[in-house]
């Protein structure tokens, strides 16, 4: 077996050409078509779908319909810039397996496709991307707290008649909500395990974890992020060790 | 443990700029600038060399 050293000596031969194909995946790829439709140029890319696959607006909409909480990138013409599915259109619709709530049909999401850089600014700053507010279809926006990071996306309650209770409605996706008056925060399940996992093997603190997510969320800017997670987020811990059958 | 030392390399390389370049990074050029280290002709006295307490 070839000692540690003998593999770094192995590698630094091939160092520069790796970094030289590690940066060249920072530019579009190909055409700059959409790898799905290959129609319209391809402006968003998925960091989570395996191959980080570039699409037009239209397809990256209805590939995510079911994986809202994917990170995206936006091509601005020089470089990709970190973007939010809620930018693409994504909305996550409650009640039908994901699909939109026919009872709610007129309030179906309207994509305008002029829109489409418009709130890559500051995704803070933005007014209706606020928890609480609605979007521009009467969606309210939720704050959704993933492994992948704090997102701000729109959510369409299922309003058939004898729907579950919208606190029941976001449990049947994975999400826990964090209150039930006016729900507007919600963690997801894979969040919690989470940080039950890195809790439990690496000894992190709710608030280091709550840092880890700030940063992950946004990486110069980690400051930026709402921090009032931090007691949603312990009450939460709290619930879901008791609920299996953890105890410290 | 390996991995992500070469990870780690590759990046500062990419940041600092040499994954354009041809040449390796020569001393120091993988390091930030610290503004608050003694750095001479900028925050040390010219005859800092002569000062007999200069490990003081």
């Amino acid at each position: 077996m070839q000692s540690q050293n003998a593999y770094l000596r192995e590698w630094l031969g091939k160092r520069s050409a790796h970094l030289h194909h590690i940066l060249s995946l920072e530019a579009p790829p190909g055409d700059g078509l959409c790898t799905n439709c290959s129609l319209n140029p391809a402006i968003w890319r998925c960091l989570e779908c395996f191959g980080r696959p570039t699409h037009c607006t239209e397809c990256c909409r209805t590939q995510h319909s079911k994986l809202p909480l994917h990170r995206i990138q936006c091509w601005t013409g020089k470089f990709f810039t970190p973007a939010w599915m809620r930018q693409v259109g994504v909305v996550i619709n409650l009640g039908h397996g994901l699909d939109p709530c026919p009872v709610g049909g007129a309030h179906a999401p309207q994509y305008d496709q002029d829109n489409d850089t418009e709130d890559l600014d500051d995704p803070w700053e933005d007014k209706p991307l606020k928890a609480g507010r609605t979007d521009e279809n009467g969606n309210v926006m939720f704050v959704i707290v993933d492994k992948s990071g704090i997102h701000h996306i729109p959510v369409r309650w299922c309003q058939c008649p004898g729907c579950p209770e919208k606190d029941i409605q976001l449990l049947s996706v994975d999400l826990f909500p964090a209150s039930y008056d006016r729900i507007q925060t919600a963690f997801t399940f894979h969040v919690l395990d989470d940080f039950l996992l890195d809790n439990l093997e690496c000894k992190t603190s709710a608030y280091h974890y709550c840092s880890k997510l700030a940063r992950v969320t946004s990486p110069v800017f980690p400051h930026t992020v709402p921090v009032s997670l931090m007691k949603p987020f312990s009450n939460h811990v709290i619930d879901r060790k008791d609920r299996i059958g953890i105890r410290n | 443990m390996r991995l992500t030392r070469q990870w780690r390399n590759l990046k500062d390389w990419a940041w600092f700029g040499f994954g354009h370049e041809e040449r390796e990074p020569g001393e120091g050029e993988l390091a930030l600038f610290c503004a608050v280290c003694p750095q001479a002709g900028i925050n040390l006295p010219d005859d800092w060399l002569d000062d007999p307490d200069r490990y003081g």
